[in-house]
């Protein structure tokens, strides 16, 4: 994905939106705007429904955009939906297996640049990176401590 | 460019080549083969022997094939040749500009398959976990042991 700078922070989003699974995991909604405005609800329902308005500096939203393409996130597969094993045989073929499971938890990444937008779907075998990526917006927004996640 | 399975290992092949500027000996030339051939070239005044050869376990490939694809290795860019830094503008924009610097080490990546490849020349500005990827392969294939722990920054 190609994308044009510079970008005016109005058209900049970055959404994260967590799922339920089968147990306590944190589900929320959560916009980030380039401006700097963050719109979160905790939809946890182990933890406190909220929801709040609050803001970051537009330095941390450069950061995480940053951040975005370090982990190589716009040139990701769109769905992450299954693990998947690889076995060697005895002849030297390397065969892929995926392996499809229910209960996990749907984390939903969209992130906004200007006219170009980037989803991705991470369900079940997604790279490490963007579990670090989720974490580090956790962290940066101070979110991490109020839906429980060591981040 | 995308990698189909099944894949017949022995098509595969993996070469990283480093280069410096500042101390051209630190260089080193690494092929690995899907059956686990390793050939190690390194014209470093610390080694008595400038090629080095050894045979590792094919597993030991498989796990460099899949940390290849944990890192996204066949998504990336040809070539990382410029700094990247993320600005944010006095007129309320983010800008990304790029730099070039000179006389930095670099390292080139190259998985062959079939009559595939893919290449990624790692210059400047490049995603940091190609650097947790050479490491891997170095250590997988134990190199490391020849040319000592990469810098803490690096690995």
């Amino acid at each position: 994905m190609k994308i044009k700078f510079p970008v005016p922070l109005d058209q900049i989003e970055i959404h994260i939106e967590a799922g339920p699974c089968f147990g306590e995991c944190p589900m929320f909604d959560l916009v980030i705007r380039g401006t700097g405005e963050v719109d979160f609800e905790n939809r946890s329902w182990h933890l406190p429904r909220e929801k709040r308005s609050f803001t970051i500096e537009t330095d941390q939203v450069k950061d995480l955009i940053a951040a975005a393409f370090e982990i190589g996130f716009f040139e990701m597969q769109r769905n992450f939906e299954s693990e998947t094993r690889y076995t060697l045989q005895s002849d030297g073929m390397l065969i892929r297996d995926n392996f499809y499971m229910t209960d996990h938890q749907l984390r939903k990444f969209s992130i906004k640049l200007g006219d170009k937008t980037k989803r991705v779907d991470a369900y079940l075998g997604y790279p490490q990176r963007l579990e670090w990526f989720y974490k580090l917006v956790l962290r940066v927004t101070g979110l991490d401590i109020c839906l429980g996640v060591d981040a | 460019m995308k990698i189909h399975f099944p894949l017949d290992l022995n098509s595969l092949e993996i070469r990283v080549e480093t280069e410096s500027f500042f101390a051209p000996e630190d260089g080193f030339k690494l092929r690995l083969t899907g059956s686990g051939e390793l050939e190690f070239e390194w014209h470093h005044p610390r080694t008595p022997d400038p090629l080095i050869t050894r045979k590792i376990p094919r597993q030991e490939v498989v796990a460099l094939l899949e940390a290849a694809l944990e890192i996204g290795f066949f998504e990336m860019r040809d070539r990382y040749e410029e700094e990247v830094v993320f600005e944010v503008t006095p007129d309320g924009s983010l800008d990304r500009i790029q730099n070039f610097v000179t006389d930095l080490p670099s390292t080139t990546f190259e998985i062959r398959w079939g009559k595939h490849k893919k290449s990624v020349y790692a210059y400047a500005g490049y995603p940091k976990r190609l650097d947790w990827f050479l490491a891997a392969i170095l250590e997988r294939t134990g190199a490391m042991e020849w040319i000592g722990p990469l810098d803490e920054e690096d690995a």
